[in-house]
């Protein structure tokens, strides 16, 4: 067989570092090169003559004819093919490759071509195990809580998540490579360019945006979002590429809004209260106080944190012993209430203009389970109340 | 805008809207669908995007060119029912298409 190529030509195949094989048109194999005895680990004897199927080979539930494809790329190279399609290659040890194979025919009467081949077995498992990965991460990205849109140096939009879909109402492929502008309110439009070029000259790799303000965006309705907003920038090759991860801070704006309205609300009625009216912790300590207590106790009075006897109740006291049995009892009242008894008692006190005022004074454990995690005292002066 | 279902050979199914005008593996590739590869693009040169269409909508997705049909032939696993989503372009007749993937493409 190989005597119908010239010796310069075996030369040069046998030079090559590529595998190579020619094959006649019935797919026998008339010649390998050394590359391709290497690759395939047979010697050149044992497949000479043989059928190409021995070592090209349909992997499971292919239905590849090797013989034709082959034959068909050496009438007509198709270039596109050539590049994506692999063939399987089978090794002397039974080991399978992948292979990338060119094919040329020789111009020749007996039609013999060339088959090179190319083992991308590694490369091809690299390649997938890139793209796995990206798969994955870009996964995690698509259905992260938080909206996630990437922009390019010049501030086109190159990722737009599930979330942000969602948040802005505009699908992925209706902003891809649109104007990061689009997204904010027509306000901050002239400022933001300014502020993300700031932040690609910044130390930073990433930061919390609106640190200046609050951070909004306008959603495809014309309504304002407001956002909780931060920023990382991934340089490749010189060129960054910003990475904006936004949280929809609306629910947590109207709640916070509901809390201060009702906090509102609770203390109009607590300062206004006729009552003397104090929360206590367990172990006696002010926590709140309202108005009507800073009152009875006068004005500069620090008295949260304080155990509620230490207090001034007693302004016009001089005797020192007096004043401490006194403090005593309304300790030990206050550790029975603790304990979980409910207290309700008359009492007197004396203000600093020396006027007695007779007290209605009540404390009573505020209970989680079995546990008193508080005490509510109240006393409303009753000394102007007719005697019934 | 069509709903495709597409169910990867461990069972797990995306449910996605692909627009008119796109082809069933764009649609898997924009919505990170895993289990179809589309390496050459769409250019049907690769036979990375092999999918079985169940025979209730093998009609409705058109019969196949030849070079599709040729090359299925790098496909593994092929049967009857087997396509190459490039090559299915999505249409309204084609809301609520479902496709299968096979174990592998590589």
């Amino acid at each position: 067989m190989t005597e119908l190529l010239s010796g310069s030509t075996l030369v040069l195949l046998d030079a090559l570092p590529e595998a190579a094989l020619i094959l006649a048109p019935d797919g026998c194999i008339r010649y390998l090169n050394r590359a391709a005895t290497e690759l395939l680990g047979h010697e050149r004897s044992e497949l000479e003559g043989e059928p190409v199927s021995r070592i090209i080979v349909a992997q499971s539930g292919q239905r590849i004819d090797t013989v034709a494809w082959l034959t068909r790329w050496a009438e007509q190279p198709n270039a596109d093919q050539l590049r994506y399609l692999t063939l399987t290659g089978r090794t002397r040890s039974g080991q399978h490759l992948r292979l990338s194979v060119r094919v040329a025919r020789l111009d020749r009467p007996d039609r013999l071509y060339v088959v090179t081949m190319r083992d991308v077995t590694a490369e091809q498992r690299e390649h997938q195990d890139v793209k796995h990965a990206y798969l994955v991460v870009s996964r995690i990205l698509a259905i992260a809580d938080d909206a996630i849109v990437n922009v390019d140096h010049e501030q086109r939009i190159t990722f737009f998540n599930r979330k942000a879909e969602s948040l802005f109402g505009y699908r992925a492929e209706e902003v891809l490579g649109a104007s990061l502008d689009r997204l904010l309110p027509m306000r901050y439009r002239a400022a933001h360019s300014g502020h993300i070029a700031a932040f690609q000259r910044d130390k930073a790799p990433s930061r919390l945006m609106g640190e200046r303000g609050e951070v909004a965006g306008l959603a495809r309705s014309g309504e304002e979002i407001p956002l909780e907003a931060s920023i990382t920038k991934v340089f490749v090759e010189g060129i960054p590429t910003f990475s904006v991860h936004l949280r929809d801070i609306r629910a947590r704006k109207t709640a916070e809004r509901a809390r201060l309205e009702s906090e509102q609300r609770f203390r109009t009625v607590f300062d206004h209260a006729m009552e003397a009216i104090a929360l206590l912790d367990p172990e006696g300590r002010v926590l709140e106080l309202n108005d009507a207590t800073r009152a009875l106790l006068g004005a500069g009075v620090a008295a949260v944190g304080t155990s509620f006897w230490m207090l001034p109740w007693w302004p016009s006291l001089t005797d020192a012993r007096e004043r401490q049995n006194r403090q005593r009892a309304m300790q030990e009242t206050v550790e029975r209430c603790a304990a979980g008894q409910q207290i309700r008692m008359r009492g007197e006190l004396v203000d600093a203009a020396r006027v007695t005022h007779v007290i209605d004074f009540s404390l009573r454990p505020v209970r989680t389970g079995d546990r008193v995690v508080a005490i509510v005292a109240e006393g409303r002066d009753i000394t102007a109340l007719p005697a019934p | 805008m069509p709903r495709v279902t597409y169910i990867e050979a461990n069972g797990t199914e995306h449910v996605v809207d692909v627009p008119v005008g796109s082809s069933v593996m764009q649609g898997a590739i924009n919505n990170l669908i895993p289990g179809i590869e589309g390496d050459c693009g769409g250019l049907c040169a690769c036979a990375t995007c092999h999918v079985y269409v169940p025979p209730e909508w093998a009609r409705r997705c058109g019969e196949p060119e030849e070079l599709e049909v040729n090359i299925l032939d790098f496909a593994f696993d092929v049967k009857p029912e087997s396509r190459l989503a490039c090559q299915i372009e999505v249409g309204p007749e084609l809301d609520g298409l479902v496709v299968r993937m096979p174990m592998r493409q590589y």
